[in-house]
C-alpha cells in the first residue's frame, strides 16, 4: 500500500518538476514576524505551482528561483498569508509577516446545509476541535466522552477490535427502535468507528430539531457530521506519525488464593448447616501442593493474562495543490495486540486477540470551470481481528471467572486436559478451562473491508442569479465481513476426586478431541446515496438571506448470506426533499425554517412519507449597537431558541406491515418442534397443522416522532478568549415502535404479535461547554469543560396495568433500574421472627446474615410487589469533561479529566454471589477481605456481604439496594506532554514542525466501585478490561 | 527535487521505523503455561532426614504424611511400604511426602526410601513407631474393564481383569453343585444376555445371549425358592393390553440341569416385571398396569383357553411404574420398590396370598428425592433391585423380623438400609463429596465417606462372607461392599 502511494507521489513530483524548466529568476530575502524576528520555516511557493517552494533558514532567509510575472505566497503557520507579485528581474524581498488574528465572527460551523458562519447558526450545534479528539485506541468514538457537550458515550469492552463507545446525543430517549444517532462521513450515513483520526478535518453534532429537521425521519437520534481532509493551495505539506503505545488494564478483577477459597468453601457449607468440603489435611495438601492434580492452586488471571499488550500505530499524509486541482493523500496502519498469553508451542498461528487495520484516503478537488468544482473522494478501511477459537469473545473471561484456583489444574501431569464440568453436561455449555479456552480451541479470523466513495459535482449559477449554486452529490459504499473460525479442542478429562486405591488418578473422559474444523460465514452491504442541492444565499446590504432545497435518496442493501428471504433481498430505500431558509438582519436577528419531507418504504403506502418542520430564531445581543458602542469585549452573545419535529423509522422489523403465513410450529413437551395450530378453544389442544398467520400485519405502524426545544446562548468575550455555551432542551417522543405484548389471548393469534406506534417518552436536560484561553508571554493556557446531562421518563408504554404504580415502567427512566430495598442484615432469628416474611426462599431457610428487606406495599410479605425503582441506570445520566492544557516555547502539556454520573447497576454473577453455582465461580478478593457478615466473627448488620451460602441462595441473590452500585467515576483520561523540536534543528532536517509527545489514557480512575471499571456498566465484570495506555510518539511535517 | 523528496520521505520514515523496532524488541513473551511443574530428585550433596509420620492409625486408603527434608519432589524417586506393602505415593513437597495406606498392610512398619536421580537408593528409613490399620467398611471393585477413553465396555467373558460387563443391571447369588460361589447378571435392563460370575474360579462366561433365549425384554429374575432349580425370567412383553396377553410369554424358566442354558415359556400375561417364589412354592407376579399383582396360575379362562393369574390388588391404585417384589426369607412379607419408596404386602400363609400393601418408607405422592429419615419422611430416586440381610442384633434382641433390607437407590446413586422398622439410611455411596456437589462416579473406599457409585442397580449378598455386591450399572462394574 505504502509502495503504491509513494510511486503515485513520486510521478505527480516528477510531472510538475519537468514543467518547471524555463528561464527563471532568483528572489531572495529575509522573513521577519511584526516584531523583526526572523521566521524559520516559513513556507515560499510561487501560486498555481504548489511542488516549487522553498522554506526559509535558521536566520529567516530564503531563496527562490521563479520564473517571472508570477505571484510569490509566503506563509507561516499562525501568521497571515501573503502574495507578491515577481516582475522579470533578481530581486531582494524581505517580508514581514503579521499574526493572523481569529476573532469569532470569522469561525464556521458545518451544517447538514453546508458551512455557515458560527454567527449566524440558529440551531444547537456543537463543533469539536479535532485535535482535542485524542486517543490512542483505535477508535475516535473513544474521545467523545466528556470532550463533546451533548454527547453521552460509554465503552463497555477492551477487547482490540471491539472496543469502541457506544453513544448516544443528549441521552436516549426512544426504547423502541435504534436510539443511535446518524453519523454521516463526508455527507453519507456511515459509520465512523473504522475512520483514520488524522483523516478527520471537522466533527460536527447536530442536537437540535432546527439542524437535523433536515434529515427528518432519520434525525430524531441526533446527527454527527464528520468531513474528511481535502488538499489546499499551497506547497505539498507531508505529515508523518508514528505511535508506540503499551495497554494495561484499568481494574482487572482480582480473584483469592486456593486456600482462601478452600475456607470460605467451608464456611459457607458449615455455618449453614452442610458438611465442609475440604477437611484440614486437604487444605494442608492444597497449600503444600501435595497432589497438584487433585489439590492444585492455580492463579488463571496470572496465567492467562500479560501485564500488558502492545499498539503500534503509523500514519502519513500529504496535502497540497494549486488552484486547479488539491489533493489529500493518507495511508495509516494500526496494530493493536491482545493481552492473552499464547501457547508458545504452537507457532502455525496465533490465537491472541489482535487488531489490524490499515486506512487509506484520497480526496481529489478540481476546478473544472472558473464556477464548477469536482470533488472526489475514495476511502476504505481494511480491518483484520484475530481471536481464539472458542465460541464468543467473552468465552475466555466466562472462564477465568468461572474457574475458581483449586479445583482444577491447568494440565494434568500426565497431559491430559482438564475441564470443570460433568459428563452429562450439554454440549452448549462447555466449561473449559481458561487456558484451553484461549489458546487451545484454534482460532478465528475476521476481515472487513469497507470502501466509501463519493463525487461531488459544484456548479454556481451566478449567471442565473447572484448568490445560486447547484451541489450534486452521489456515494457509492460497500462493505464486506469475513469470518472464519477454524475450531478445535483437545479430548477433555476429568478426574475423579479420589484416587483409586493403587494411588492413580481415575480419570472420566468430559469432551472427545475435535480436530480443527472450518466454520465461515459472511456478510455485506451496499449502499448508494444521490443527493442533489440548490442554494442560494446572498447579501442585501444589511440583510442577509440563504436557502437549500435539498434532494435525498438512498438505498441500502444486504449482499450477501441473506439465502432465500426476499424481504432481506430488497434494498432499504429513503427518499427525502428537504429545505431550510434563513434571514438575518444585520446579523442581529435571525430565523431559520427548516422541513424535511422523507419517506421510507418500510411502511404501508399512506403511512411512508412525513412532513417534519422546525424552526429557530436567534437574537444576537452583542450586534446591537446599544453593546458594540458600549461593551466592546463581548464578542459575541447570541441567545437562540429552536422547536421542531423529527423523526426516527429504525424499525427492527422489515414490513411491517405485511404479514406473513406459515406453519405455526410450537415446542413439543419432548423438545421437539411440531406444526400446531389450534383449531379449539383456549388451553383445550385440538392442534393440527395447517397454514396460519405467523406475523400479523401492522398496517399503521410509521416513524417516532420526537418534538423538540431547545434554548440556548453562545457567549464570547474578549474577542474568543473565553466562550460559553449552554443548551437546555426538552423532548417528547411519541409514537415508539412496540409490539403489542399484552393482547388477550381471545383475540386469538397464535404467531408473532402485532406492533405499533404506542410508546412514549419525556426527556430534558443541560449541556453546555467553555473555554478560557490566555496568554502570558511564552505561557499559554487553555481551560475548558463541558457537560451533557438528560433525563428521561417514559410517560406511555405497552405494559400491563398494575396495583402498584411503581411496578410499571411508565413514569420513570428508560432502562431504570429496579430491585427490593434492602435494610441491612438480619441481626437474629428474634429479627427474622419480627420482620415481614420473606418468600423468595422457604422461610425458614432465612438466617441471620441473610439481606432483610424493606415491606413497600405494607402488606406484610416481601416479594414481586415491593420492587421499586431504585438508583437511576447502567448508563450515566451526566458526562462531564475538564481539560487544561498549556504551552511553553516548544513544550506543549494537555490533561483533560472525564466523569461520568448518574449511573448504577446490580452486580450479580457467579463471582459477586459468593458459591452460587458451587464450584463454578472464583472468589473476588475485595469481597475476602470486605467487611463481610462471618457467623461469630463478625455479625454486622450492615456487613457488605451477607452469610456465605453454598448454591444459590434465593433471598440474597436477587436485585437490591444491596447489589446497587454506584456506577460514577472520574478519570484523567488524557495526560498528554508534547515537545516540539526547535525550528533551528529541524530545519537543518529540511523539515517544517517535528514533535515528540508522550500520551497517557485513563492513567488515574477515581470511583466508589472498584472491582471492575465502572464505566463498562457490566453487572460481572466477564469483559475485556478497558486499556490504560501509555503512548510514545513522532510527528513529522514537512 | 525529486531525490530530495525521497530522501525526506524516506529519513522521517526510517525514523519511525526505528522507534518501533526499538519498541518491538524490548516486549518479551513471558508467562502463559509452561508445562508440568518441574520434578527435582533429592540433593546428594544436602542429608535426608525423617521426623515423623501421621495419621499413626486408619483405614485402608488413608492418606500417610512422612515428615522430614530433602525427599525431592520427584515421586518416582521415593518409594514407601507399609507393613511390607508398597504404598503409592502420591506427592512429595520435598519435606513432606504423601502416600496411601495399602490393602492388608496391618503389620504396620513404615519404610521409606529415597533414592537419587540414577535410581540408587540414597536413604533408607524405618519408623519406630507403626501405623494401625483400622477395620472398615469399604468398597472395592471387582469386575469391569471399560475403556477409558471411550467410557465404553461390551460383553466380553474370561478371568476378573479381562471381563468386561455392558450395563450391569440384576444379580443374583448361588451355590452350584460343585460349591462354587456363582453370582448370575442380567446384562443391560431388558436383557441382553445372562452372564455367570464364578466368584470361586474367578471367571466371568455368558450363560445365553438375548436371541438365543428368545426373550423380549427380561426385567428381573429369581429362583424358585423351594426347589433352586429353576430360574425364573419376568418378561415385560411389551403386551400392555388385556386382550393381548397371549402373544408373549410374561414370564420364562430356566432349568439347573440345563445349567440354565435353555429358556422356556412360563407364563403368558401383561407386561411385568418382577415375581417372587414362596417357600411353599406360590408364585406371584406383577405388571405395569395399575401395578397390578397376581398370583400365577389360578384362573382358567375359558374364552382364551388360558391360565390366567388371578389379580390380587394394585401396589398403588390407579398408577403404573415399574416395581420390583421382594420375598422377605421367613415369609412375612413382601418388599415392593417403585413409586419412590418401598411398599409391603403382607403375606397371609393359609389363603397363600398376599393381602394388599401399604408404603413402608418413601413418599405417599410418590415423588423423588434424598432423604435419610423414617418411613414416608424418607425419599428415594428409582429404587431397584434389594435384598434381605440378617441382622445380628435383632436376633439378640429376639425380633420377629431380624431382616434388614437393602437396596439399590438407582438415580440417587447410592445403597440404602431400610430397617423393619421403617428407618431409611443410607449405606453405602455418596462419598467424597467436592466442590461440585457430584454424589456419583468411580470410587473405591470407605463405604459412605468416599465411595461413589454410578447407578445401581442390583444388588445381592453373599452371606458366608458378610460381602455385597452390587451392579454398578453406568460404572458398567460389579463393586463389592465388605468389612476390611
Amino acid at each position: 500500500m505504502k509502495k503504491y502511494i509513494l510511486s503515485v507521489l513520486c510521478i505527480v513530483v516528477y510531472v510538475i518538476s519537468i514543467s518547471a524548466q524555463k528561464k527563471t529568476v532568483e528572489v531572495s530575502g529575509t522573513i521577519v514576524d511584526s516584531e523583526g524576528v526572523p521566521l524559520i520555516g516559513a513556507t515560499v511557493v510561487i501560486k498555481e505551482k504548489p511542488g516549487l517552494g522553498v522554506v526559509s533558514d535558521m536566520d529567516g532567509k530564503y531563496k527562490i528561483e521563479v520564473e517571472p510575472f508570477q505571484y510569490l505566497v509566503f506563509s507561516y503557520v499562525g501568521y497571515e498569508t501573503q502574495e507578491h507579485l515577481i516582475k522579470d528581474e533578481d530581486m531582494v524581498l524581505d517580508i514581514t509577516m503579521h499574526e493572523a488574528k481569529t476573532t469569532i465572527l470569522d469561525e464556521v460551523t458545518i451544517t447538514g446545509m453546508g458551512p455557515q458562519k458560527k454567527i449566524t447558526t440558529t440551531g444547537s450545534i456543537t463543533t469539536v476541535e479535532v485535535g482535542t479528539l485524542k486517543t490512542p485506541v483505535s477508535s475516535i468514538t473513544n474521545a467523545l466522552a466528556g470532550n463533546v457537550a451533548g454527547v453521552m458515550a460509554m465503552q463497555r469492552s477492551g477487547q482490540p477490535g471491539d472496543n469502541v463507545s457506544e453513544f448516544w446525543i443528549r441521552g436516549i430517549s426512544t426504547f423502541g427502535g435504534s436510539s443511535s444517532a446518524l453519523v454521516l462521513v463526508d455527507g453519507f450515513e456511515r459509520s465512523m468507528d473504522e475512520l483514520n483520526i488524522e483523516d478527520i478535518e471537522s466533527f460536527t453534532v447536530l442536537k437540535d430539531a432546527s439542524t437535523t429537521a433536515i434529515y427528518g425521519s432519520r434525525g430524531a437520534n441526533g446527527v454527527i457530521l464528520v468531513n474528511t481532509k481535502r488538499g489546499s493551495e499551497g506547497k505539498l505539506e507531508i505529515n508523518a506519525k508514528g505511535e508506540y503505545t503499551w495497554t494495561t488494564r484499568t481494574r482487572t478483577p482480582k480473584f483469592v488464593d486456593g486456600l482462601t477459597y478452600a475456607s470460605m468453601a467451608n464456611e459457607a457449607r458449615t455455618t449453614r448447616n452442610q458438611k465442609a468440603v475440604y477437611t484440614d489435611q486437604e487444605l494442608m495438601m492444597i497449600d503444600e501442593q501435595l497432589d497438584p492434580d487433585i489439590y492444585p492452586n492455580v492463579n488463571w488471571m496470572d496465567l492467562l493474562l500479560k501485564d500488558g499488550a502492545p499498539t503500534y500505530r503509523a500514519s502519513v499524509n500529504m496535502r497540497g495543490g494549486g488552484s486547479k486541482a488539491r489533493y489529500y493523500l493518507s495511508g495509516s496502519f494500526l496494530d493493536e495486540g491482545g493481552m492473552y498469553h499464547v501457547d508458545k508451542a504452537m507457532k502455525e498461528y496465533d490465537t491472541n486477540a489482535n487488531y489490524q487495520r490499515y486506512n487509506y484516503r484520497l480526496n481529489l478537488d478540481m476546478n473544472v470551470t472558473a464556477s464548477t468544482l469536482i470533488q472526489v473522494g475514495i476511502g476504505g478501511a481494511l480491518e483484520k481481528t484475530n481471536r481464539s477459537g472458542a465460541v464468543n469473545t467473552d468465552d475466555i473471561w466466562y472462564s477465568i471467572f468461572g474457574y475458581n484456583p483449586i479445583t482444577m489444574p491447568v494440565m494434568y501431569s500426565n497431559g491430559y486436559v482438564p475441564i470443570m464440568q460433568g459428563e452429562d453436561a450439554e454440549s452448549w455449555e462447555r466449561k473449559y478451562n481458561p487456558w484451553v479456552a484461549a489458546t487451545q480451541t484454534g482460532y478465528t479470523e475476521v476481515w472487513q473491508n469497507t470502501i466509501n466513495s463519493n463525487v461531488t459535482l459544484d456548479q454556481k449559477l451566478d449567471f442565473i442569479t447572484e448568490g445560486l449554486k447547484f451541489i450534486g452529490r452521489f456515494g457509492y459504499d460497500t462493505y464486506n465481513y469475513n469470518h472464519i473460525q477454524r475450531r478445535k479442542n483437545p479430548e477433555m478429562w476429568r478426574a475423579e476426586r479420589q484416587r483409586n486405591s493403587d494411588g492413580e488418578l481415575v480419570f472420566n473422559r468430559i469432551v472427545p478431541e475435535r480436530l480443527l474444523s472450518q466454520g465461515s460465514s459472511a456478510s455485506g452491504d451496499r449502499k448508494e446515496f444521490l443527493e442533489a442541492e440548490l442554494i442560494y444565499g446572498r447579501n442585501f446590504g444589511d440583510h442577509n438571506v440563504a436557502s437549500v432545497l435539498k434532494y435525498t435518496q438512498d438505498n441500502y442493501v444486504n449482499t450477501s448470506n441473506i439465502g432465500g428471504d426476499i424481504m432481506q433481498g430488497i434494498a432499504r430505500r429513503h427518499q427525502g426533499l428537504a429545505g431550510s431558509v434563513s434571514y438575518g438582519y444585520m446579523n442581529r436577528y435571525l430565523f431559520n425554517f427548516n422541513f424535511g419531507y422523507n419517506g421510507s418504504e418500510n411502511f404501508a403506502k399512506g403511512h411512508q412519507f412525513g412532513f417534519f418542520p422546525a424552526y429557530s430564531i436567534a437574537w444576537n445581543v452583542a450586534e446591537e449597537s446599544f453593546v458594540k458602542d458600549n461593551i466592546d469585549w463581548l464578542s459575541m452573545f447570541k441567545i437562540r431558541y429552536s422547536d421542531g419535529k423529527v423523526g426516527t423509522d429504525n424499525t427492527p422489523t422489515r414490513f411491517p406491515y405485511l404479514a406473513t403465513f406459515g406453519n405455526y410450529t410450537r415446542w413439543t413437551g419432548a423438545g421437539e418442534q411440531e406444526v400446531y395450530y389450534n383449531w379449539g378453544d383456549l388451553n383445550s389442544g385440538f392442534g393440527y397443522p395447517g397454514l396460519t398467520y405467523t406475523r400479523v400485519s401492522s398496517n399503521n405502524v410509521t416513524w417516532e416522532i420526537a418534538r423538540k426545544h431547545d434554548l440556548g446562548f453562545d457567549l464570547y468575550l474578549w474577542g474568543d478568549k473565553f466562550g460559553l455555551t449552554v443548551d437546555y432542551f426538552d423532548e417528547k417522543r411519541e409514537g415508539i415502535y412496540m409490539t403489542r405484548s399484552y393482547l388477550p389471548d381471545m383475540v386469538g393469534i397464535q404467531g408473532e404479535n402485532p406492533a405499533a406506534n404506542v410508546g412514549s417518552v419525556k426527556t430534558k436536560g443541560f449541556d453546555g461547554n467553555f473555554k478560557l484561553d490566555q496568554r502570558a508571554g511564552d505561557v499559554g493556557l487553555q481551560i475548558r469543560g463541558n457537560f451533557t446531562y438528560s433525563k428521561n421518563k417514559i410517560t406511555e408504554a405497552d405494559e400491563m396495568v398494575s396495583r402498584y404504580p411503581y411496578l410499571r415502567r411508565t413514569g420513570f427512566r428508560i432502562d431504570q433500574a429496579k430491585g427490593l430495598i434492602a435494610l441491612g442484615l438480619f441481626e437474629d432469628y428474634e429479627d427474622i421472627r419480627n420482620s415481614p416474611r420473606q418468600d423468595f426462599a422457604d422461610p425458614r431457610d432465612v438466617m441471620p446474615g441473610d439481606i432483610k428487606y424493606k415491606d413497600i406495599n405494607g402488606d406484610g410479605i416481601i416479594n414481586n410487589d415491593d420492587i421499586v425503582p431504585i438508583g437511576s441506570t447502567t448508563r450515566p445520566n451526566l458526562i462531564y469533561g475538564l481539560g487544561l492544557s498549556a504551552t511553553w516555547k516548544g513544550f506543549d502539556f494537555n490533561m483533560h479529566f472525564q466523569g461520568a454520573g448518574k449511573s448504577h447497576f446490580f452486580i450479580d454473577g457467579f463471582t459477586v454471589y459468593p458459591f452460587s453455582q458451587g464450584e463454578w465461580g472464583n472468589i473476588l478478593e475485595d469481597m475476602a477481605n470486605s467487611n463481610r457478615w462471618i457467623l461469630g466473627v463478625n455479625e454486622d448488620p450492615n456487613a457488605e456481604y451477607p452469610r456465605l451460602s453454598y448454591g444459590w441462595n434465593s433471598n440474597n441473590y436477587r436485585p437490591s439496594t444491596y447489589w446497587l452500585r454506584d456506577g460514577s467515576y472520574l478519570r484523567l483520561k488524557t495526560l498528554e506532554m508534547g515537545y516540539t523540536l526547535p525550528k533551528v534543528m529541524t530545519a537543518r532536517l529540511h523539515m517544517n514542525n517535528v514533535r515528540i509527545h508522550f500520551i497517557g489514557q485513563n492513567l488515574l480512575t477515581f470511583s466508589n466501585f472498584k472491582l471492575w471499571d465502572p464505566e463498562m456498566g457490566s453487572s460481572n465484570g466477564m469483559k475485556y478490561p478497558l486499556g490504560k495506555t501509555v503512548t510514545f510518539g513522532l510527528t513529522i511535517n514537512m | 527535487m525529486l531525490k530530495k523528496f525521497q530522501k525526506k520521505f524516506s529519513a522521517s520514515f526510517i525514523a519511525i521505523l526505528i522507534v518501533i523496532a526499538c519498541v518491538v524488541t524490548s516486549c518479551s513473551q513471558e508467562g502463559g503455561y509452561e508445562g508440568p511443574m518441574p520434578v527435582v530428585p533429592t540433593d546428594p550433596s544436602k542429608p535426608v532426614t525423617f521426623t515423623d509420620f501421621f495419621p499413626k492409625e486408619g483405614a485402608v486408603r488413608t492418606l500417610v504424611f512422612i515428615e522430614g527434608s530433602n525427599f525431592g519432589t520427584d515421586v518416582s524417586k521415593i518409594k514407601v511400604s507399609i507393613g511390607g506393602i508398597p504404598a503409592p505415593v502420591i506427592g512429595s513437597s520435598g519435606t513432606k511426602i504423601c502416600v496411601m495406606a495399602p490393602r492388608r498392610c496391618s503389620r504396620g512398619d513404615v519404610v521409606v526410601t529415597i533414592m537419587d536421580e540414577n535410581g540408587k537408593v540414597a536413604k533408607e528409613h524405618q519408623f519406630e513407631n507403626l501405623f494401625t490399620l483400622q477395620e472398615s467398611l469399604v468398597v472395592n471393585t471387582l469386575i469391569g474393564k471399560v475403556d477409558p477413553q471411550t467410557n465404553t465396555s461390551s460383553i466380553i467373558d474370561g478371568p476378573f481383569e479381562e471381563a468386561e460387563f455392558q450395563h450391569p443391571w440384576w444379580l443374583e447369588f448361588d451355590i452350584d453343585e460343585e460349591g462354587n460361589k456363582i453370582i448370575y447378571c442380567i446384562d443391560e435392563e431388558n436383557l441382553a444376555a445372562l452372564r455367570k460370575i464364578n466368584l470361586t474360579t474367578k471367571e466371568v462366561s455368558t450363560v445365553f445371549m438375548k436371541g438365543q433365549a428368545g426373550v423380549h425384554q427380561v426385567k428381573s429374575m429369581l429362583f424358585d425358592t423351594p426347589t433352586r432349580d429353576t430360574l425364573f425370567f419376568v418378561d415385560d412383553n411389551g403386551r400392555g393390553n388385556w386382550n393381548d396377553r397371549h402373544q408373549m410369554p410374561n414370564m420364562h424358566y430356566a432349568l439347573r440341569k440345563e445349567g440354565f442354558r435353555k429358556v422356556y415359556p412360563y407364563l403368558y400375561g401383561q407386561c411385568s416385571y418382577s415375581a417372587v417364589s414362596m417357600s411353599d412354592g406360590t408364585l406371584f407376579y406383577n405388571t405395569w398396569q395399575s401395578s397390578q399383582v397376581y398370583k400365577a396360575r389360578v384362573i382358567f379362562d375359558e374364552a382364551s383357553q388360558m391360565w390366567d393369574g388371578k389379580a390380587l390388588f394394585s401396589v398403588r391404585a390407579n398408577a403404573s411404574d415399574h416395581i420390583f417384589m421382594f420375598r422377605h426369607p421367613d415369609d412375612l412379607y413382601v418388599y415392593v420398590t417403585g413409586f419412590n419408596g418401598v411398599y409391603k404386602c403382607a403375606y397371609d400363609k393359609t389363603t397363600k396370598e398376599l393381602v394388599s400393601s401399604a408404603l413402608h418408607v418413601g413418599d405417599l405422592n410418590g415423588r423423588s428425592g434424598y432423604v435419610d429419615a423414617p418411613g414416608s419422611s424418607a425419599r428415594f430416586n428409582r429404587p431397584r433391585q434389594g435384598v434381605f440381610v440378617k441382622n445380628p442384633e435383632y436376633v439378640a434382641q429376639g425380633k420377629t423380623d431380624v431382616y434388614d433390607f437393602y437396596l439399590c437407590d438407582h438415580n440417587n446413586n447410592a445403597i440404602r438400609k431400610v430397617t423393619p422398622d421403617g428407618e431409611v439410611s443410607t449405606f453405602a455411596g455418596r462419598g467424597s463429596v467436592g466442590t461440585d456437589g457430584k454424589v456419583w462416579g468411580w470410587i473405591d473406599g470407605e463405604a459412605r465417606e468416599t465411595a461413589r457409585f454410578r447407578e445401581p442397580t442390583g444388588i445381592c449378598y453373599d452371606e458366608e462372607e458378610g460381602i455385597f455386591y452390587v451392579a454398578d450399572r453406568e460404572n458398567k462394574r460389579i463393586r463389592t461392599i465388605s468389612v476390611e
